[in-house]
């Protein structure tokens, strides 16, 4: 699974719901899709041609409207608690799917990642800030050969085995085990997945010349490598002024590398094994304030759906004319967990023990699979 | 560097230099038993008063849990883990020889009393306090939180009181470029509004996380919404105004002329109540923006809160658990060492809001003297009680300049390398940041290490460098100025790990370097040294 996580809160009213002609729609204009009598707005033209491929979801209400408890819960499927740190979506995927030696849970871009929660470390995301750097870090420092390499390691664990032995803690051990696990890493082949620079010059330039598009090619090159879960972030849709140049300038990165990502899988014959998620925190308000900006609005909240399991070509509920409440089948963000879930062949319902030893549930158990947004 | 003349003076016993520290690995004590304390600081009457009150109440507090309590720290793991956590590195060869040549029973106050009083210490808890004041997604705004740390510092440096400090930052006004105590308010308001601001405040300054649990009973009484949109409500007036200025935005931090209305939720539909200034029920009263504002500080850094959040977060820093977890969430469910908490609080007072004053109390005391040593069995139920010391994680700084230290990557003459590590540091500290987290938990169990840091830490050229023996690195150093193999192990083992090895590690290491040519064994023994849970541990 691909997700593609718009940091800041989307605007749902200049992406994949327009208002044209309304006063709520302010300066955004839109343009027909490939689907009959659907529209976007006019700076997503190339998701706007695939989006036959696509489940556009229209009526997802959120709860959060501060940055962090919403981001809290888009990743997590359940708003922040107290006592209670919750895992990312992606380290139960990882949990359930990844594999010995590859992480199977990466997430890509700059800013503060959601983590494995009680998870941790062994589910913790493995966060790679800048696409390009990602295969040098992997890559061990010139001048020893393997046989060195190997002795190093190994002496380091016997080292380790002391300390620990002497000073057991939680911290120790998971320093001695991440310390295997970059080694094992770093010595296995598959890690040339990480190598953008195997990529031809014109497939790079499809994905556009963005840290986000060199993400999602990145993302694309590990899942052909067979990882589980990949997140990659984009910023920049928190727009309190200037709403409409910024969201276009955003969108239209977005456009180019989600096209460009959607058509490579569907051409290697991944998409249908891959499910390609955009979701965000919150929407934005309908009302413009002076500034030409929007404030938080999770009562509109876009997601987008590709591939995997999810339906495709088709929209999800909707909003009325000026986009202030959602009038038709309202979902909500456990309810989207609770379908990618069941999608993936991962229970909903599996419980694990949090830190303070309470059963906590993968999918809070108000989620109900949406099954118009199954395939 | 810490060593400083007085240190020579007092320190007949220097000339021990080869002084061999007491190993680790002593036997466990038996229940409610602890090692002798070290002799009382030389301090006011007053100040020893506190330390015997702690710990008395923490030796009672052995008794009645019945605990197995660990044995006392060794001095040399004493001088590590204070230097870490009083100046953000591990200690060099020389300050440890230093140390060693204190007279026994001083050793341990006159290491405290060097480090509070060092450039160093100023340094590095300014970005403590950093930390503190801004969550990573703030501080990613480097215009707006850069001035913070600087002037931070300076507040260190010339010793200011911590409620003095606060209450500057929350009254400050000015330019940012010009006042930097503004820095902390305009970077909140410009990027989260009074909501950030007052979320901070109360999170940070008043260790009540009002901005999570809204539901939990608080000992002053219950705190609701209207709680924290009143705390709100008292800085809801400052505001941040965007001047223009030759391709350049001047931002200014100021006063409206009049009080804004705030209201529950931040909305501004009116048919939601206005929320007056109010701080714990009391309304700030007054007209003007400018008085409420000030009001709202003195009421913030006058109140009991204050003095027991920044106790409270000064001992989990210290001991790596809380006298509650998290220790931001007083009031909130679960156990708090209230006597304690009492007890320091009132020392921060009675001191004037020294908090060098607090973290001396705290470092001299049965808690922080406790080793680590004890069987994993038993060790949450005593790290409970403060009768084992946790293990700790390093956070960046610490890894970064520990790394300097011990590789000698800091002492290179090359201008060119040296600023290198300069823009590497930047990189590096960013990959592997340990902060607090932002929002509600923090536990002590909290895992502040990733797979990222560590393959960094394995792979990276800079870090590879310093574990040669060549250019001036401190292996280099090691080399040349010893010809005897045993001599050479036992110098590394103290210049990265800062104590002796043991007879099975050197034999192990002499092994090592009878299978392969030096100066490529020694290269891997420090390769292992550096990457081990030992040196990223705080213990």
């Amino acid at each position: 699974m691909i997700l593609l996580f718009m940091r800041g809160g989307m605007s749902q009213l200049d992406t994949f719901d327009p208002k044209p002609g309304r006063p709520t729609g302010g300066e955004t204009t839109a343009i027909d899709t490939a689907l009959e009598g659907v529209r976007f707005s006019s700076s997503l033209p190339g998701l706007a041609k695939r989006a036959r491929r696509l489940s556009v979801v229209r009526s997802l209400v959120g709860v959060e409207s501060d940055h962090a408890r919403a981001q809290h819960l888009a990743h997590a499927g359940y708003s922040p608690q107290n006592g209670v740190n919750f895992p990312a979506f992606g380290s139960y995927v990882d949990r359930a799917l990844g594999g010995p030696t590859l992480p199977g849970f990466v997430s890509i871009g700059r800013g503060e990642v959601h983590g494995g929660g009680f998870l941790a470390p062994d589910h913790d995301p493995f966060g790679i800030e800048n696409p390009r750097l990602a295969a040098s870090t992997l890559s061990p420092p010139r001048g020893l050969d393997a046989e060195r390499r190997h002795r190093r390691y190994q002496l380091a664990d016997e080292l380790d085995a002391g300390f620990n032995a002497r000073f057991p803690s939680p911290i120790g051990r998971s320093i001695t085990a991440l310390r295997q696990s970059a080694a094992n890493l770093t010595e296995s082949p598959l890690v040339e997945a990480f190598d953008l620079e195997k990529e031809s010059h014109r497939t790079v330039e499809r994905y556009g010349p963005l840290p986000f598009g060199r993400g999602c090619l990145l993302a694309r090159r590990l899942i052909d490598a067979g990882l589980p879960f990949v997140e990659v972030t984009l910023d920049g849709w928190d727009t309190h002024r200037d709403n409409f140049r910024r969201t276009e300038r955003v969108s239209s990165v977005l456009d180019t590398a989600m096209s460009a990502l959607l058509d490579d899988l569907e051409s290697s014959g991944r998409l249908r094994t891959t499910i390609v998620a955009c979701m965000t925190e919150f929407g934005r308000t309908p009302k413009i304030n002076d500034k030409a900006g929007r404030g938080h609005y999770p009562k509109c909240t876009p997601a987008v759906f590709a591939g995997g399991g999810m339906a495709s070509g088709k929209v999800i509920g909707a909003s009325d004319e000026d986009g202030y409440e959602v009038v038709s089948d309202k979902v909500t963000v456990p309810d989207v967990y609770a379908t990618l879930a069941h999608a993936l062949g991962i229970p909903a319902d599996s419980e694990s023990i949090s830190e303070l030893g309470r059963p906590i549930r993968l999918v809070d158990e108000s989620g109900r699979v949406i099954p118009e947004l199954l395939g | 560097m810490v060593v400083s003349g007085r240190a020579l003076v007092a320190g007949a016993l220097l000339a021990f230099a080869c002084h061999r520290g007491p190993q680790t690995g002593e036997t466990p004590a038996q229940p409610g038993e602890v090692g002798e304390a070290p002799e009382a600081p030389r301090t006011q009457p007053e100040e020893a008063s506190a330390l015997q009150e702690l710990d008395a109440l923490l030796q009672a507090r052995w008794k009645t849990s019945g605990t197995v309590v660990a044995p006392a720290v060794s001095d040399e793991g004493f001088l590590r883990r204070a230097t870490l956590d009083l100046i953000g590195r591990i200690p060099t060869p020389s300050e440890r020889e230093a140390f060693l040549g204190v007279p026994e029973k001083q050793r341990r106050a006159w290491l405290v009393q060097e480090l509070l009083g060092s450039a160093e210490y100023a340094d590095y808890q300014s970005w403590r306090l950093f930390d503190l004041l801004f969550t990573p997604a703030v501080r990613r705004h480097a215009r707006l939180t850069a001035p913070a740390q600087v002037w931070l510092r300076e507040q260190l440096r010339a010793q200011r009181a911590w409620d003095e400090v606060v209450a500057e930052l929350l009254t400050a006004e000015g330019e940012l470029e010009y006042d930097a105590e503004t820095s902390f308010m305009v970077a909140h308001l410009r990027t989260g509004g009074i909501e950030s601001l007052a979320a901070t405040v109360s999170d940070r300054f008043l260790g009540v996380q009002l901005s999570c649990a809204q539901c939990h009973d608080h000992p002053f009484g219950a705190w609701t919404q209207e709680d924290f949109w009143g705390l709100a409500a008292g800085f809801g007036s400052a505001r941040v105004r965007g001047v223009a200025s030759e391709g350049y935005n001047r931002l200014i931090l100021e006063d409206l002329d009049k009080l804004r209305p705030v209201r529950v939720g931040g909305v501004t539909t009116k048919d939601v109540a206005i929320v007056p200034a109010a701080i714990f029920g009391r309304a700030i009263a007054g007209d003007d923006p400018a008085t409420v504002r000030q009001e709202t500080a003195k009421a913030v850094v006058s109140s009991e809160l204050f003095a027991k959040a920044a106790v409270s977060r000064i001992w989990v820093d210290l001991i790596g658990r809380g006298l509650h977890e998290p220790w931001n969430d007083l009031g909130g469910p679960g156990e708090t060492h209230d006597e304690i908490l009492e007890l320091l609080a009132r020392e921060l007072r009675r001191s004037g809001y020294d908090l060098g004053q607090v973290i001396r109390v705290v470092v001299l005391s049965q808690a922080y003297g406790r080793s680590a040593f004890g069987p994993e069995g038993s060790r949450r139920e005593a790290e409970q009680v403060f009768a084992r010391a946790t293990v700790r994680p390093l956070n960046a700084r610490q890894v970064f300049r520990s790394v300097q230290v011990a590789t000698g990557l800091d002492d290179l003459p090359s201008e060119g390398f040296r600023l290198q590590v300069g823009h590497q540091r930047d990189h590096l500290e960013r990959t592997y940041d340990g902060v607090f987290a932002d929002g509600c938990t923090r536990m002590a169990d909290a895992r502040d290490v990733d797979l990222a840091q560590r393959l960094a830490l394995l792979n990276d050229g800079l870090v590879h460098s310093g574990t040669l023996a060549r250019q001036g690195t401190a292996l280099a150093e090691i080399m040349r100025e010893n010809q005897d193999p045993k001599e050479r192990v036992r110098s590394l083992y103290v210049r990265v790990l800062a104590r002796e090895p043991s007879d099975i590690e050197y034999e192990r290491a002499l092994e090592l370097i009878d299978e392969s040519d030096a100066p490529a064994a020694y290269e891997d023994l420090m390769f292992a040294l550096l990457s081990g849970a030992e040196f990223h541990t705080n213990h």
